[in-house]
């Protein structure tokens, strides 16, 4: 009986099978504005699985059985749903859009999170936004678009990326002096498509920099990117672990979503000028400002005439070698003309989907002899049979060549130079001996950085709620540079300069995630995942003087005694190691509360320790969902939520730990000997950095589309590593401690507004405008110091100085109050009866005069000394922001992004350096050019009352030294607005378009970049300044850049 | 899947990763090997410092043991060789007018070099390091054995850099710790010396007697060259303490028993005969050396040996006619007086002995050269410690403590070794004074003579120098020698040596 009954048993699933006929049905999914919806996931709600997707049109045919429940989804819409009845086969499925960015997923800890769960603090940008400008690097166009992301450019090098910061400094380590200075990189980690990527510790922003210095990031073409998410807070990034104390910036590429494979061309032609160059003076109007200095200012009459006679430079100028008006800067920058194209096919559906990207950029530097050019196809490809398993591969492979003339990433130090050049010099060419010029014209620097990443992710979900993710990636870089010197520029002898480093590493992630539904209200989930990653880095130079001849670029040198070679400083080999969980509970979408826990190893900390612990904790009201707010029908949504996080950072090496064993050269007793490097001692219990943030928010949006968010947070830097200088009794040089912290405090803001339009508006805008203030403090120094000067011992004299309690980096410089109208203003000791002087052995020049600056004098001795200086300045922007603007109006439409950065110091070295070349008028080698001072307000005999001092007293000038870049007279306001772009783009009728010439769509547009910036700052441009707020002369300038672009789709 | 259990069974051993470039202190310790090339590391340190190199140029050069020990205070006197002014420090020395050393430049010597203490205390950071290192090493990779003989070695090779500082400079600071890095003060002088010798007592046992290597005998810590010097800074204690000076000589007088009559046959005196065997090295007469081998390529400076000058043509090149030195002819009829028999005056000087006008020789140390006649030092051994000094130091304590004929008797082994008239009937202050001139015979150029003049104050006495120093001078440090100031640099507890400023 028992096997008839399941005979019938059976026997009752084939009659239901039979009875459930299959019907196509077709139809089309429109938004609730009436346009088509295209790559709508349709699935079968019972099932869950995914039967197919919209296409270009919003069409959609599938089969599908009588009385089955469809289910539609996709991003930026609320879920529909139809049920198929017998007899009706089109349907139209119409998609409300939800109406805010709450409802969208974000990728957090490697997990999809809708948006409204977030207890962490993250902000999304389409790469929509920032795909009308040319660029090389994504993060350049994320300028004033986050607030608390504090993004400078102040490098215009061609494929260099400008400054990162998010959320202030995150260390007060400063290497190098003076122009040269620069902090301790603290960049953010990148996660491409799940992958981290290690940005920094390869192209860190240094001005040493060796190789190419092409960062990874420059490798991903802008065009491919979907959309950016930016981490900021502790709960958000924990779970990236220790690499993400910086904050995570996320970028996922773009994939496949039309079932028919659409070819997509993106063109982009764009002209970059250099920024208005500095006027100076030529030719004879150079030659009669010198001899007019001279005859003024000199001594005698009889000594100026002397000085004069014998300088051919000024007398001689018949001489063809000294009577030339070289415009020197007319050689070193140039307007250029650049193209960027690239294409992207794809196509497919939830099942199956794939996009082949291949783009080229290629952009001229405005400085001579300088560029950058990529080739990158990036591809990938998703299989996705049921919504059990998936597999997701990827491959991108990139190439890219630049040239950095005769600097290096950072600085053109010889076109700095060589363009300060005076323009009675003949211009540059090999009989004039302008070598610096000449090298920076005609150096040959060619670099290569290549690319591979490979990926493939699978995932399976044996039962409901529960999955299995595994990530594999390996990521292979090569980077070179050849360097050749033509033997007229180096002594008579080429130059090979050869670098190659390979960077190469393996990543694997394995992820278990459950998820469950508890009475409807309640959800659970919980994830762990473990992670480990190998990374192996090596650079090799090789450097030979000599080949045969100028044609000969390879090959062995006839000095060999000079050649040099061998593998740089730094080679590694890292593993990092981590194991991280979370768990969420979610009660209704009211309450959320989520722990994460990361246990993060690092082979740079050695064996003995290298755990660390980073907790996390969040939780978030969306009081909007509260019964008691239902009545509020104006306000959208409306939530709080706030967070608290530790995360650690190992810092130092595992020679900082354990100490370097080293080979001694020399036996003894003839044994070989081993010594401990004595130059910095072990330090075993080296902590690593901590950073504690809390964080909280509260954020509302009303039914008029207007929305507003404030953050406020608080980040606490703790043991940050710091090199310090021992006794000798202790034999080691220096010892790394763990005894300085740094506070960070700062508020942000979004107020957003997008109208609701009706279906029938022709006009549609937006506005966003966000900022961020940010302030830092020292909290502590090593032993206990209340305050540390970082003594400047190079020409610029520019100390740092660290004091408890207030900004972490200042500036210690003379205070300036302006000029001694007459010499009866100078303070006489009443004591001496001397006047107030400059320190120095006593002599007639040192006493101050008539328009000479009024340095305060600090201390009251009547005598200008190292006991003078004041405390000054902040060299970080303690305001930050963005404002954005979108209209459209039919086809047109015009965006517009503004950025501003507020109450900044600026050290002016570069207007130093101008004026100072005022201090030698007979100088022949190092005559630099005369900026026009008439516009300066300057003391002079007749005009006593100046904001400048005499610039002209150059017998004196070595005595006083006016312009003495360590003053506040060279401190400026840094603050400035900055209209960043512009973009007018016009969309081409589809109808019209798909019906002549079958393109699907088609947008033109024409957009500027750095288009104007507003400022007090009397340099050439506030931004271009270091991260340490120095403005140098060599820096290279930002270009401004007219695009023209052509989006097609066929 | 399989990646998650491997790394969560392994993940210690997947984080260890070893440098390519360098050795870190995460992969050293871990063999004898290991142990023993640190170890060599710091006899290197010590050579570099007493000795220096010929390589590197002149801040590698050291006239160390000759400036510090035996010209200071000394009767020398300058010949025709060395009359020039580039020669002046040697007078400067003979009146301890330092401060006229430092005013002048004498770098070709290495004088720069004496009053920085960094090289000991690199000795010392080094030595505290291996102490440190192998009591955590993990265990069974080596023996308890060796264990306990490295850290014994470590701990004399400490106290070695501690009394040369103690006996340079009076006052240092003092640190025991491995990775010492903070800021210190100076420690008292006998605050150092009885840290020292506890720390000494504690451990010389664990060193033997003698290696069965003889390679290494005489240059690698032995229990001898522990116990000489723990005499020497028992000596060194009786001569400055204000409190009881017994304690110190017993523990001499039984430190000396020890060695002499507890030495399992590996210590003796060679007979004078073989004198070149005893200054090339590795005999059973020395105790501690520093090694010098042209051989090996390991060869001092050439301004540090003592015999570079009482040695002239055909023991240096022809241009060298006289020595640069000779002693005074009343010093010299002191040590040897005229018409008296005395085995060493025939070995270690030839028939010039009294001579004035530079024919004097030391024939003392006097080896294998590098070719004939060349302007190169003998390829001696620098010896620290021999076994003729922990006897002689015995006997100085016996006599300090009036047991006259047990001081007698040990002093008439060094007699009785260079068949000199033995001492009878000496007591009470000629005693002691017999056993000190003994001292300056026996020991001469070896770096004892300053030494031994300051710690019995008899540098305050002409009878015994010729550049005697007031009382007044001695109490405040004029013995000393001063301290470079970047000493004071990040440590503001430091002062330097007031009498030499």
């Amino acid at each position: 009986m028992k096997s008839f009954k399941l005979i019938l048993f059976m026997l009752n699933f084939i009659v239901i099978h039979a009875f459930a006929q299959e019907v196509t049905v077709t139809g089309e999914v429109r938004s609730s504005t009436g346009g088509a919806l295209q790559g709508v996931t349709i699935s079968n709600q019972t099932t869950k699985r995914v039967l197919g997707s919209s296409n270009n049109q919003g069409q959609f045919n599938i089969k599908v059985d009588v009385g089955t429940k469809l289910l539609f989804r996709v991003i930026g819409h609320d879920n529909s749903t139809i049920d198929i009845v017998a007899g009706k086969t089109r349907y139209v499925v119409t998609m409300r859009e939800s109406s805010t960015e709450i409802e969208e997923t974000v990728v957090v800890g490697y997990q999809a999170r809708k948006r409204e769960t977030l207890t962490g603090s993250a902000v999304t940008i389409s790469g929509k936004e920032i795909q009308d400008v040319p660029v090389a690097n994504f993060t350049d166009l994320l300028q004033g678009k986050v607030p608390g992301m504090n993004v400078q450019l102040n490098n215009g090098t061609p494929g260099m990326r400008g400054s990162v910061a998010i959320r202030g400094i995150s260390t007060l380590n400063v290497q190098g002096s003076g122009d040269d200075a620069f902090l301790t990189p603290t960049s953010p980690l990148y996660v491409i498509d799940g992958v981290p990527i290690d940005e920094g510790t390869n192209y860190e922003y240094g001005f040493q920099t060796a190789g190419p210095g092409i960062s990874p990031i420059a490798m991903i073409p802008v065009e491919d990117i979907e959309d950016i998410t930016i981490l900021k807070d502790a709960q958000a990034t924990a779970l990236y672990g220790s690499k993400g104390a910086y904050g995570v910036i996320l970028v996922s590429t773009k994939r496949g979503k039309s079932k028919i494979p659409i070819v997509q061309y993106v063109g982009q032609a764009f002209v970059n000028t250099p920024p208005n160059l500095r006027q100076v003076l030529g030719g004879v109007n150079e030659r009669r400002s010198r001899i007019n200095q001279i005859l003024m200012n000199d001594t005698s009459y009889n000594a100026a005439l002397d000085l004069i006679n014998s300088t051919p430079l000024l007398a001689d100028s018949l001489n063809p070698y000294f009577n030339n008006s070289t415009d020197w800067q007319s050689y070193f920058y140039r307007t250029t003309m650049n193209t960027s194209h690239s294409v992207n096919i794809s196509g497919g559906d939830q099942t199956f989907n794939y996009k082949i990207a291949p783009g080229f950029y290629n952009e001229r530097g405005i400085v001579e002899n300088t560029g950058f050019t990529r080739y990158s196809i990036p591809m990938n490809m998703q299989y996705r049979p049921s919504d059990r398993f998936r597999m997701f591969v990827n491959l991108s492979p990139s190439l890219a060549k630049n040239s950095t003339g005769s600097g290096n990433a950072f600085r053109q130090t010889g076109v700095a130079t060589s363009a300060n050049t005076s323009s009675l010099a003949p211009a540059p060419s090999i009989f004039s001996g302008s070598m610096g010029a000449l090298a920076a014209l005609s150096m040959k620097n060619d670099n290569k950085t290549a690319n591979l990443n490979s990926q493939v992710e699978m995932e399976y979900s044996p039962f409901s709620g529960f999955r299995l993710s595994t990530t594999l990636s390996y990521n292979f870089k090569v980077a070179n540079q050849d360097r050749f010197l033509p033997e007229a520029l180096n002594s008579n002898a080429t130059e090979i300069y050869s670098y190659n480093d390979r960077l190469n590493t393996l990543y694997n992630r394995n992820m278990i995630s459950y998820t469950k539904e508890l009475m409807d209200k309640h959800i659970l989930s919980a994830y762990v995942f473990n992670e480990s990653e190998v990374s192996k880095f090596q650079a090799d130079v090789m450097q030979l003087t000599g080949t045969a001849n100028d044609q000969f670029f390879a090959g062995l040198g006839y000095s060999t005694m000079n050649a040099l070679g061998g593998t740089l400083k730094g080679l590694y080999e890292r593993r990092t190691l981590g194991y991280a969980g979370n768990l969420t509970y979610n009660y209704d979408s009211k309450y959320i509360l989520e722990f994460s826990y990361r246990l993060d190893g690092t082979s740079t900390t050695g064996s003995a320790n290298p755990w660390s612990n980073l907790p996390s904790i969040g939780a978030r009201w969306n009081f909007k969902n509260e019964g008691f707010f239902a009545d509020w029908s104006a306000l959208e949504y409306g939530m709080i939520r706030g967070s608290w996080g530790k995360n650690i950072i190992p810092t130092g090496s595992i020679y900082d730990v354990y100490g370097r064993y080293t080979s001694d050269t020399e036996t003894y007793n003839n044994q070989p000997s081993v010594s401990i490097d004595m130059e910095t001692i072990p330090n075993i219990s080296l902590l690593p950095q901590t950073t504690t943030m809390l964080n909280g928010a509260i954020e509302f949006g009303f039914r008029n589309g207007l929305t507003f968010l404030y953050e406020n947070y608080y980040k606490q830097s703790d043991q940050i590593l710091r090199t310090k200088k021992i006794a000798n009794i202790n034999a080691f040089g220096n010892v790394n401690t763990n005894e300085t912290s740094l506070v960070n405090m700062g508020h942000e803001f979004i107020i957003g507004y997008r109208p609701k339009r009706g279906n029938d508006s022709d006009w549609s805008y937006s506005l966003n405008l966000n900022g961020a203030i940010n302030r830092d403090y020292t909290a502590a120094l090593p032993d206990d110091v209340r305050q540390l000067l970082v003594q400047d011992n190079s020409v610029y004299k520019q100390s740092i100085l660290y004091r408890l309690g207030i900004n972490a980096l200042s500036n210690v410089l003379l205070h300036y109050r302006g000029v001694y109208a007459s010499d009866d203003d100078v303070p006489i000791n009443p004591l001496t009866g001397l006047r107030y002087r400059v320190g120095g052995n006593l002599a007639d020049e040192r006493f101050f005069r008539a328009g000479d600056p009024i340095w305060t004098d600090l201390n009251g001795d009547y005598i200008l000394d190292e006991k003078d200086f004041v405390i000054v300045g902040n060299s970080q922007p303690v305001f930050t922001g963005g404002f954005n603007a979108f209209v459209q109006y039919r086809k047109w439409s015009l965006n517009s992004q503004f950025f501003m950065t507020f109450k900044r110091d600026v050290l002016n070295n570069a207007l130093a350096d101008r004026l100072r070349n005022y201090s030698n008028p007979a100088g022949i080698d190092g005559a630099g050019a005369l900026v026009p001072i008439e516009g300066l307000d300057i003391w002079r005999p007749n005009h006593t009352d100046s904001y400048y001092p005499n610039i002209y007293d150059f017998r004196r000038n070595s005595f006083i030294d006016p312009f003495r870049y360590d003053q506040t007279l060279f401190q400026e306001d840094g603050s400035y607005f900055k209209f960043t772009t512009a973009t007018l783009s016009y969309n081409f009728d589809r109808e019209m378009l798909s019906k002549r010439i079958g393109i699907t769509s088609a947008r033109v547009y024409f957009s500027a970049n750095n288009i104007l910036t507003i400022s007090n700052y009397s340099g050439p441009d506030p931004e271009l300044v270091s991260a340490m707020g120095r403005d140098s002369s060599a820096g290279y300038p930002n270009r401004r850049s007219y695009t023209v672009g052509f989006n097609v789709q066929f | 899947m399989l990646n998650t259990l491997l790394f969560l069974s392994c993940g210690k051993e997947f984080l260890n990763v070893s440098p390519k470039d360098n050795l870190t202190g995460n992969d050293y310790w871990k063999s004898e090997e290991d142990v023993d090339k640190f170890m060599v590391g710091i006899y290197k340190t010590f050579r570099l410092i007493t000795m220096g190199t010929p390589r590197g140029g002149t801040a590698t050069h050291r006239i160390f043991f000759p400036a510090t020990g035996d010209f200071r205070c000394a009767p020398i006197l300058r010949t025709s060789q060395s009359s020039g002014g580039g020669r002046n420090y040697l007078t400067h020395l003979r009146q301890n007018n330092i401060n006229a050393l430092f005013h002048s430049d004498y770098n070709y010597f290495g004088f720069t070099a004496i009053p920085k203490w960094n090289d000991f205390y690199k000795m010392i950071q080094a030595a505290n390091i291996v102490y440190h290192e192998m009591d955590n090493m993990e265990e069974g990779l080596i023996s308890p054995a060796s264990i306990a003989r490295y850290k014994a070695e470590a701990v004399f090779l400490r106290n070695l850099a501690y009394f040369f500082l103690v006996r340079l400079y009076g006052d240092v600071p003092y640190y025991t710790e491995a990775y010492h890095s903070k800021a210190i003060g100076r420690t008292n002088m006998l605050e150092v010396l009885t840290k020292g010798i506890a720390d000494l007592n504690e451990q010389y046992k664990n060193l033997p007697w003698t290696y069965e290597d003889p390679s290494i005998v005489g240059n690698r810590a032995m229990r001898g060259a522990a116990i000489t010097l723990l005499m020497h800074m028992n000596m060194w204690m009786a001569g400055f303490t204000t409190g009881d000076k017994v304690p110190y000589y017993e523990a001499v007088i039984a430190l000396g028993r020890e060695i002499r009559l507890e030495n399992n046959n590996s210590y003796e005196l060679l007979p004078l005969e073989r004198t070149k065997e005893i200054f090339k090295g590795r005999t059973k007469e020395g105790l501690f050396e520093i090694v010098q081998n042209l051989n090996y390529g390991e060869t001092f400076s050439l301004s540090s040996p003592y015999s570079d000058y009482f040695l002239r043509y055909p023991n240096k090149h022809i241009g060298i006619q006289r020595s640069y030195l000779y002693y005074e002819p009343k010093f010299m009829e002191e040590l040897y007086p005229i018409g008296g028999t005395d085995k060493r005056k025939n070995v270690w000087y030839d028939e010039h002995i009294y001579n004035t006008s530079g024919m004097m020789q030391c024939l003392k140390f006097l080896n294998v050269f590098n070719e004939e006649g060349e302007d190169y030092n003998p390829d001696d051994n620098q010896v620290v410690f021999r076994y003729a000094d922990p006897i002689l130091l015995e006997a100085e304590a016996l006599a300090e403590l009036d047991k006259d004929s047990e001081a007698r008797e040990v002093v008439n082994i060094i007699r009785a070794r260079a068949e000199a008239p033995l001492a009878v009937s000496e007591s009470g202050d000629e005693l002691k004074d017999f056993i000190w001139w003994e001292r300056v015979r026996e020991l001469i150029g070896e770096g004892h003579f300053y030494y031994d003049l300051v710690r019995t104050r008899k540098v305050l006495n002409s009878k015994y120098t010729s550049a005697t120093m007031s009382v007044d001078a001695y109490n405040r440090g004029g013995w000393t020698w001063p301290i470079h100031k970047d000493a004071l640099i990040d440590n503001p507890y430091m002062t330097l040596n007031n009498y030499w400023n």
